[in-house]
């Protein structure tokens, strides 16, 4: 049995190898032709480089002005290449990439490069406008070349007139409203009957569609227990919240008198019928604050680090 | 039946002495065990502690007191009791259960940094002076009328009186 796993795998070997040469065979050629582009290309670039040198040693060309972003941009790319090299180095070598550094260090130089890729945009403008003007000696009637002229943009000039703002003419004091967008109307004037009345609509109707979701959609249901015996919505948000900001921030907050008498209030059953049927519409946080107790807090407000709590 | 003057009272005789409620609070004291369970465990660099929410599930006894869940917290956080500080423990109604917080500072002499002085004062880390706030104002007052250096005689002297 072992003698012929041992030909299996003999088999499956030659395979592989014969498979592994059809491949290379083809991309020698491709290689070849790679590896002579790359030489010629390197002479040119080696003789401006050396040129280039040849100028900056020779104090024609200072390089003392110039961008440090660039001058870090070139070493970095540098530093990429020469990583390449040694990737190609130790792939024609046969050793395997995993146990040299050239492959961490040219990730990391690809990290950073990827990074500045965005302050690269944003200063492409400047770059641009810098060599042009090296170059070309742009006349001074260019329009792109000046400064805004921010005097120019005095609203009080008699020339500019807002359109909309012009009066028909013949009629004079007429007033135009100003167009502001839509707000929904809000009643505060309503007597407590009439606002009853609406909240209890309002809660009969969600009651009702609460009722036909249930019996007819397939979602299933949910029960709440809101927090056993005795606990109308608003008191049971208060405590949730009250808790909520005790977690929060680590702190007690104190009991007043008041919130001792509320307690034994809700603990005694005679108060309950009231809680379950009363309909008065309670007021967010957020409607109440405009009213009266910006007017309190003003006072209060200290510009202290913890959010003050509330008591709704 | 003998009566039992003062000084025939021993040791062995005091549960007779001891009121009936103490009694019962001895033998309800050992009933059940308690659990000590931590929640929104949070590490705070700046001010390099950890705090937690501290809840205790003891069925059938009164709350744990703050030293007992000192050490147990610094048996479960394998630190020493001293810088373990926790406060604002409040039994839920019913009983059985309460919740508090805890702070577990990393050295003692940050726990001295951070934490308030009244805190510290529990502990026994901190002492606070033993002037009232009434004869501190007074004191003030008396050193109003003087000018300079006599300024302390006068607050030495008036106090002596």
């Amino acid at each position: 049995m072992s003698v012929s796993v041992e030909e299996e795998n003999g088999a499956a070997v030659e395979k592989g190898t014969i498979r592994a040469m059809e491949i290379s065979l083809g991309d020698v050629d491709k290689t070849k032709a790679i590896f002579d582009e790359v030489s010629h290309r390197t002479k040119d670039c080696a003789a401006l480089v050396a040129a280039l040198a040849h100028k900056v040693k020779g104090k024609e060309m200072t390089t003392a002005k110039g961008i440090s972003f660039l001058e870090m941009k070139n070493h970095l790319l540098l530093q990429y290449l020469l990583g390449l090299g040694g990737v190609v180095m130790t792939k024609l070598t046969g050793n395997s990439l995993r146990d040299g550094c050239f492959v961490d260090q040219l990730v990391e130089l690809r990290v950073i490069l990827e990074k500045i890729k965005p302050i690269d945009n944003k200063l492409k403008y400047q770059i641009d406008k810098l060599i042009r003007n090296a170059s070309d000696k742009q006349p001074e009637s260019d329009p792109l070349m000046h400064k805004a002229n921010l005097d120019n943009l005095n609203p009080d000039d008699s020339d500019v007139e807002d359109q909309d703002n012009e009066r028909p003419s013949g009629k004079k004091d007429v007033y135009m409203p100003p167009k502001v967008a839509a707000q929904p109307y809000d009643e505060e004037d309503e007597t407590p009957a009439k606002q009853m009345e609406k909240v209890r609509k309002k809660s009969i109707n969600r009651l009702l569609i609460r009722e036909l979701q249930e019996e007819f959609l397939e979602t299933p249901t949910e029960i709440f227990n809101k927090g056993e015996g005795f606990s109308s919505d608003h008191l049971s948000r208060h405590t949730k919240d009250k808790q909520r900001y005790e977690e929060t921030y680590l702190t007690r907050l104190p009991e007043t008198k008041k919130d001792k008498h509320i307690a034994r209030a809700i603990s005694t059953m005679g108060v309950l019928g009231d809680e379950i049927t009363d309909f008065r519409p309670r007021k967010s946080s957020a409607a109440s604050a405009g009213k009266k107790k910006s007017l309190k807090r003003k006072k209060s407000t200290s510009g202290g680090s913890k959010k003050r709590f509330r008591k709704k | 039946m003998p009566t039992l003057s003062l000084t025939q009272i021993h040791s062995s005789d005091t549960l007779l002495i001891k009121s009936p409620w103490k009694l019962l609070n001895k033998f309800k004291m050992s009933e059940g065990t308690a659990t000590i369970r931590t929640r929104k465990f949070m590490t705070n660099r700046l001010l390099s502690r950890r705090q937690m929410i501290v809840d205790v599930l003891h069925p059938g006894r009164a709350s744990l007191p703050k030293t007992e869940i000192r050490e147990k917290l610094a048996k479960l956080y394998k630190t020493t009791n001293d810088v373990v500080f926790c406060f604002g423990f409040k039994t839920a109604f019913g009983g059985g259960r309460s919740s508090g917080f805890a702070l577990i500072y990393d050295s003692l002499d940050l726990a001295k940094k951070f934490e308030p002085k009244y805190r510290l004062q529990r502990h026994g880390l901190y002492e606070r002076g033993k002037t009232t706030r009434k004869q501190r104002k007074e004191k003030k007052n008396r050193m109003k009328k003087v000018r300079g250096t006599k300024k302390t005689k006068v607050g030495a002297a008036a106090a002596k009186k």
